[in-house]
């Protein structure tokens, strides 16, 4: 996150809380952070910093927030933890998150948006997607997607390119956008 | 926050923090107190009187004050928008406007402070040794007086600022650290030598050198120069003045602040737009 490492979490989360009328300690709190206040940013873990960013980024109760691969790098914890604060954030604003993290997107997005190689491949609700597709849960989806990409590959524009019928549409060009109801 | 006013403080208020929290600024206070101390002390030290120091100090102060403007500025507001954080900041509702204003007074604010208190000192030291007739609070002709030295001071603080806004500026369009530098240099020969260079090639090129006294006044440095002759240096030894007209190098300086800090606010509002045009055009060149 781009955060001054000489400040500590309570004054970075202060500035941002002071240009919205927000409050840093319950921010901190909500996120789990309340005893690392006092730490400077540039001794938080990555874990650490990628929950401070999701603090900074629900202050001020937004509409939306939007979260790019809020635990990519994370260990097994620190992903539920960033999850989880997001999801707590999905009780008062509508939160887009973009993740490969597919088993947490399961536990926790309502609707979802899977993206092959830059164009919508599908989307809505998650029981309806799962249904759709037969599947059991959004890993499932997800290969069931993907493979149906890799059957009519298309270009970023959305057009069909004919060749390349073997090509990879797994991986990093299948993407998937969890979101909360609000 | 509910206003623009209070988006500025809380920048500021951020903003000071971070430079109170680096210490390289304060080494470079004690390199400056150390230089100007040993300028005083060469030209005859603290008994020669505050003018003979104001003479003393001039041409070093025209190099040393924007040295650390630029030091000051040169990534200020480059930092930010370099970390990405500019770009969180941006989702705030803080204008582009605000934000500038609430990171460069708060530069000003250090200058001020890491400027002040070696002239400060130097002052101080010249009063506790200077003759006695130097004590005299008077400013008319022949007379030293420590509000000459206080007057330069005061000249100095919008100088540096002139100086602080054009790198804060120039720091937009950096894209690197290393470039950052590059054009912080850039802008520091350009400031010191070009307006002297340009008048002395319109001297050089036949133009009249009674019209020195205008032109001068067009650089930052000129109007620094031609201020603390006209109001410092004159006051004692030459009164009828005329060394530079002093309300267009007082707008000089002011101008070279407000258009340093309008560069920026264009360039942190609209920078964005730019790089986007950019791209768009880049991508349509390249299919």
């Amino acid at each position: 996150m781009p955060f001054r490492d000489d400040f500590t979490a309570r004054e970075t989360l202060g500035f941002y809380a002071a240009l919205v009328d927000g409050d840093p300690d319950e921010a901190l709190a909500a996120v789990g952070l309340s005893d690392a206040a006092d730490k400077r940013v540039a001794d938080l873990s990555g874990g650490m910093r990628r929950l401070l960013g999701i603090a900074q980024a629900t202050l001020g109760d937004p509409a939306v927030v939007v979260l790019d691969e809020p635990t990519s790098g994370l260990d097994p914890e620190m992903r539920e933890r960033a999850f989880r604060a997001a999801a707590r954030a999905g009780d008062d604003a509508a939160v887009v998150v973009s993740s490969h993290d597919l088993d947490l997107v399961d536990a926790h997005a309502d609707a979802l948006v899977v993206l092959s190689r830059g164009r919508v491949a599908a989307s809505g609700p998650r029981e309806r997607l799962l249904a759709e597709h037969g599947a059991a849960d959004v890993r499932e989806l997800y290969r069931a997607v993907a493979s149906g990409s890799s059957d009519r590959p298309t270009t970023p524009d959305g057009e069909e390119t004919g060749d390349d019928a073997d090509g990879d549409a797994t991986g990093e060009s299948v993407h998937v956008t969890g979101v909360s109801d609000r | 926050m509910r206003s623009s006013l209070g988006g500025v403080w809380v920048v500021f208020r951020r903003e000071l923090t971070t430079v109170g929290r680096t210490p390289g600024y304060a080494v470079l206070a004690v390199g400056l107190l150390v230089v100007l101390g040993g300028l005083v002390a060469v030209g005859g030290g603290g008994a020669t009187g505050f003018v003979p120091a104001v003479v003393d100090l001039l041409l070093p102060t025209e190099v040393l004050v924007p040295l650390l403007a630029v030091v000051l500025g040169y990534r200020a507001l480059y930092a930010d928008a370099a970390s990405g954080e500019l770009a969180v900041i941006r989702t705030y509702p803080v204008s582009a406007v605000a934000y500038v204003l609430g990171v460069l007074l708060a530069r000003t604010v250090a200058l001020f402070a890491l400027v002040g208190g070696p002239f400060a000192l130097v002052g101080a030291y010249v009063w506790l040794t200077a003759a006695p007739d130097t004590g005299i609070f008077a400013t008319h002709a022949g007379v030293d007086s420590p509000v000459l030295f206080v007057r330069f001071v005061a000249l100095v603080v919008p100088f540096g600022a002139a100086y602080l806004s054009l790198s804060a500026a120039v720091s937009t369009i950096a894209t690197s650290r290393r470039s950052a530098v590059a054009l912080g240099v850039l802008a520091l020969l350009a400031g010191i030598l070009g307006g002297d260079l340009a008048v002395l090639r319109s001297l050089s090129a036949g133009a009249s050198p009674s019209g020195i006294a205008e032109s001068i006044a067009f650089t930052p440095n000129g109007a620094f120069r031609g201020l603390v002759f006209e109001h410092v240096i004159g006051v004692a030894f030459a009164p009828e003045g005329g060394f530079v007209d002093t309300g267009r190098a007082v707008a000089s300086l002011v101008g070279w602040c407000l258009l340093g800090a309008a560069a920026a606010v264009a360039a942190v509002a609209f920078g964005s737009r730019v790089d986007v045009a950019v791209e768009r055009l880049r991508g349509r060149l390249g299919r």
